[in-house]
């Protein structure tokens, strides 16, 4: 990797970097920046940029790292925040006309860990209004697109998240995934994206989503969000729902060795279409698994995916019903009309149906977690299909009509809690990134980006600098 | 010789070591209790003397020389509520409607785990049908009675545990609490009893009530407890909600006392109205607080600001709402044979609204916010546990009320709510000599202090007996 320009390097290589005084966060912070300004008018990732406070931060990490005291190995590295998690300061919008414009009066848990631990927080990233959908457009933002095709979707709901770190705007991101939205833009973007064990990393306030959402890293290696994960999965009194700190260090753990790993592979969740080359590049992904000393199965999802799914929209649903009584009916009009539809949606359904889908949801969490006393890994596609057009909540399928399961395989994860990666598995004939999902029993965090680092040590993805003829 | 039924389990295991009493024995000197007792108090669902006596053989086996004991509590009478799921022991869930012809064929996490110990399960318990309320009767065995007065409820749910256990019908108890049906009936019947970490005991198949039920012990001395702790609270991935598996020894820094601790005192936990708590309990309780005082705490008076929120709407919405779903899974049929009061609570569920369950669900999220920020400034909180002390047998509430509004019981629903650990240890007798309990409450996974400040209590203010219990 050529260090000439640092947009372009992993946030662990900036530290080297800085270390050994050949690279300052100032510097760093500068090439971002000018990053910033060229890529973000093609790709509308951010919505709002701290050039000043983060020179500001820059100047003062440049001293600690003079001074051989950097506050952690993040110390000066550039990280952008997700529109939906709260930074002090800022006005968080939750991509929503809305909402109260006033700036956030405290961080959350995460932007005070990475502020802890020395990294800038410089930019606000883009999501789909309340993180409602897989894509990133929003009535108050706008769309925003893919550096690796700017007529397609970065996914969502990080989406802004996932399109910054691909073009250089920043090397980490903190996203949030309530039903794939870290590792959807991780998988159309090209990046390593965790979602957690419920409950490892802190987050603040609840959201609308409860126990489904999660805060979590995206970034350009697993190392990266090892180390992202170092600093944020830390306890916080906020959260009354994290588990109790283990001090894992993560990084550390990523040397962790995949032999004699027992893992399942599964190319579908039940009956839902698959796009080929998808199919046929995380089919070869499993292969490797197994040249890596796993041995590897086929296996069938434990618990009916369609019943699955029916739980999750059930939760889904009735939770964004709650915007409705949230806010007064004369404004509803300025949802985005997706999200209005949603929250309608929600309001149809009975109390009978909510109680049923948590009994449900109990029943499906027992049935992995029995399936990951048998697997320590599950591999399946992290979406049925590549990146698609950009102001569409879903691509058409191959008969031509809209196709409602192109995300059939991350959600699961978000009712069980499991802890759940993508990482890139290799670009299609278009030339659009592919994702590999990655799940593991609860707890087990660590071992997840262990398995993705091995897989991406043995296949990396190669990053032109994105977007194209932006240079 | 001491009566072995009443001696303490950690006590018990001691005679055990220098043979000085065997499992049989014990065991014997408990099904002796049960015949003599167990006539007024109908503490049992289900008695086996003949598996507890195999059982207990088997475990003087491995107490003797040469013999490999399987934990620290091996041979030790136990008894375990009939909601928990054990092999070859019917579990009726206190209800005519569950199939007495089983099968029995697995145990619940908590059930295998007391097995595997070697522990000597004597029999189940009784409980209100599906534990719907804070008392202990139904329509399949009758109520329960209190060992301090015959006449008055043991509390409720775990009302069986609680009489068994209080009069030496075995050594430990296994109880569960939704609400505080573990704390409830004992702080109504005077023993320690202890709601871990929501997830820190698991708990299958799941319950109905999801992640505000628990298991936990119940016992006449807080080290039973944490000796019980350390056999039951052991990942078991049938739980999803099961916390990791950290072989936390409950027993470590047992005895360091309460020295130098913050804690907080909350009278009424900011949202009980004085009225509402009884002058007896009031004054004991702040009895108890002063005694932390003196061993060297720094307590204050401080109550956590719920923001006009009442836990007890949110925890009679959570409740209500999944007894409704519960009950539906049972024909009409059936359902005559239920108790009238749950299956009213059933019908109040399922009206209650869509929109207003889940902004319960969400509320209950802020509610544990504000709990887990005060209790970032304290080590321990204290509360009454009950506002109340025992009142008659086949009442199903305090104050007339029918069972239906769980809110007679704020103190102890709150923790379920936010899933904190909370224990509850005997502090005095009202003007009736009935039970008065005080609640220990700590931060999420801080179980092993609440038993170490209960222990420092219990050290001062020892756990006392009921009267008839010294009858046998």
């Amino acid at each position: 990797m050529s260090d000439s320009d640092l947009t372009q390097i992993t946030a662990a290589r900036l530290s080297r970097l800085y270390a050994k005084g050949k690279a300052s966060p100032v510097e760093a912070m500068k090439a971002v920046l000018a990053r910033t300004d060229k890529a973000n008018a093609k790709i509308n990732a951010f919505c709002h940029v701290d050039a000043a406070g983060a020179l500001k931060a820059a100047r003062a990490s440049e001293k600690r790292w003079k001074k051989n005291k950097p506050l952690s190995p993040l110390d000066g590295v550039p990280v952008s925040i997700k529109e939906l998690v709260r930074v002090e300061g800022w006005p968080v919008r939750m991509a929503s006309k809305l909402t109260d414009p006033a700036a956030a009066d405290r961080d959350a848990p995460v932007v005070a860990r990475l502020r802890d631990a020395g990294a800038i927080v410089f930019a606000q990233s883009t999501s789909s209004e309340y993180g409602h959908k897989g894509v990133t457009d929003s009535p108050l933002h706008g769309v925003t697109r893919n550096p690796w095709n700017l007529e397609r979707t970065p996914g969502g709901s990080s989406g802004g998240a996932g399109a910054a770190v691909a073009a250089g705007m920043g090397p980490i991101a903190i996203g949030t995934d309530g039903g794939g939205s870290v590792r959807i833009p991780a998988s159309f973007n090209g990046l390593v994206g965790l979602k957690a064990t419920y409950g490892r990393i802190p987050a603040w306030p609840p959201g609308l989503n409860g126990d489904l959402a999660n805060t979590g890293p995206l970034a350009r290696t697993a190392l990266d969000c090892a180390m992202m994960m170092n600093v944020i999965a830390r306890p916080d009194p906020l959260d009354p729902t994290q588990l109790p700190p283990d001090d894992t260090d993560y990084v550390k753990k990523l040397g962790t060795k995949l032999k004699k790993a027992r893992v399942g592979f599964m190319l579908r969740m039940g009956d839902h279409p698959i796009d080929i080359e998808v199919a046929a590049m995380v089919t070869k992904a499993a292969r490797q698994f197994a040249a890596l000393g796993c041995s590897v199965e086929e296996v069938e999802a434990p618990y009916p995916y369609v019943d699955a799914g029916r739980v999750f929209l059930t939760h889904w649903l009735t939770n964004a019903q709650r915007l409705l009584q949230l806010f007064p009916e004369a404004r509803h009009g300025e949802f985005d009309p997706n999200l209005l539809a949603s929250a309608k949606a929600g309001q149809r359904f009975t109390l009978q149906n909510v109680i049923d889908a948590q009994a449900d949801r109990r029943t499906l969490s027992v049935a992995w977690n029995a399936f990951f006393e048998k697997y320590d890994f599950l591999l399946t596609p992290t979406l049925a299909v590549q990146p698609f057009e950009v102001l569409r909540t879903m691509p058409d399928g191959a008969d031509g009509k809209p196709n409602r399961q192109w995300s059939p395989y991350t959600s699961v994860f978000n009712l069980t809690r499991h802890p759940a990666a993508s990482v890139p598995c290799g670009l299609s004939r278009e030339g659009l990134p592919v994702g590999l999902q990655i799940v593991a029993g609860h707890f087990k965090d660590a071992a997840v980006l262990a398995a993705a680092a091995r897989y991406t040590e043995a296949h990396p993805l190669s990053f032109p600098i994105l977007p194209e003829n932006v240079k | 010789m001491t009566d072995l039924a009443m001696m303490p389990a950690h006590a018990l295991v001691k005679l055990y070591k220098s043979r000085k009493a065997s499992p049989v024995e014990a065991t014997r000197a408990a099904l002796a209790r049960i015949d003599a007792l167990n006539p007024q108090l109908n503490a049992f669902q289900h008695l086996d003397p003949d598996s507890a006596l195999r059982a207990a053989r088997a475990s003087e086996k491995r107490w003797k020389k040469g013999g490999k004991r399987l934990s620290d509590i091996d041979g030790v009478p136990i008894t375990i509520k009939d909601m928990v799921l054990t092999k070859g022991m019917p579990t009726r869930m206190g209800s005519l409607a569950t199939d007495e012809n089983g099968p029995w064929t697995v145990d619940s996490p908590v059930a295998q785990r007391l097995r595997e110990a070697g522990t000597v399960l004597l029999g189940k318990t009784t409980s209100p049908e599906y534990g719907w309320k804070g008392v202990t009767d139904s329509r399949l065995f009758g109520a329960t009675h209190n060992p301090w007065k015959i006449g008055r409820t043991s509390g409720g749910s775990s009302g069986g545990g609680v009489a068994a256990e209080a009069v030496g019908m075995g050594s430990l108890a296994i109880g569960t609490d939704g609400a505080g049906s573990v704390r409830i009936p004992c702080s109504f019947s005077g023993l320690f009893g202890f709601k871990p970490t929501q997830g820190r005991v698991p708990l299958w198949p799941p319950s109905a009530q999801g992640t505000l039920s628990h298991i936990g012990p119940m016992t006449r001395t807080v080290r039973d407890a944490a000796m019980m702790m350390n056999v039951i609270a052991r990942y078991d991935a049938r739980d999803a909600y099961a916390r990791p598996d950290d072989e936390e020894n409950f027993l470590k820094g047992f005895d360091k006392g309460v020295k130098g601790l913050r804690i907080a005192y909350s009278p009424n936990l900011g949202f009980v109205e004085k009225e509402k708590i009884d002058r007896d309990v009031a004054v004991a309780v702040e009895q108890a607080v002063r005694v932390f005082k003196t061993l060297g705490a720094k307590v204050v008076e401080d109550s956590p600001d719920l923001m006009g929120m009442d836990p007890r709407k949110i925890l009679n919405a959570h409740w209500q709402s999944n007894v409704a779903l519960l009950l539906k899974s049972y024909s009409p049929e059936k359902r005559e044979l239920m108790d009238p009061g749950l299956l009213k609570a059933a019908e109040v569920g399922a009206n209650l609204g869509q929109e207003a369950v889940v902004s319960a669900i969400h509320q209950r999220q802020q509610l544990s916010v504000i709990l887990n920020n005060f209790m970032a400034k304290y080590d321990l909180l204290l509360t009454p546990t009950m506002p109340v002390t025992a009142f008659n047998v086949n009442e199903p509430a305090a104050w007339g009320g029918d069972g239906v509004d769980i809110g007679w019981t704020p103190f102890t629903l709150t923790f379920n709510l936010t899933r904190q650990p909370a224990g509850t240890i005997p502090c005095g007798l009202d003007r009736d000599g009935m039970p008065i309990g005080l609640q220990i409450v700590s931060a999420h996974a801080r179980d092993a202090l609440i038993l170490r400040a209960a222990a420092a209590y219990e050290r001062v203010r020892p756990i006392a007996a009921p009267p008839m219990a010294h009858q046998v």
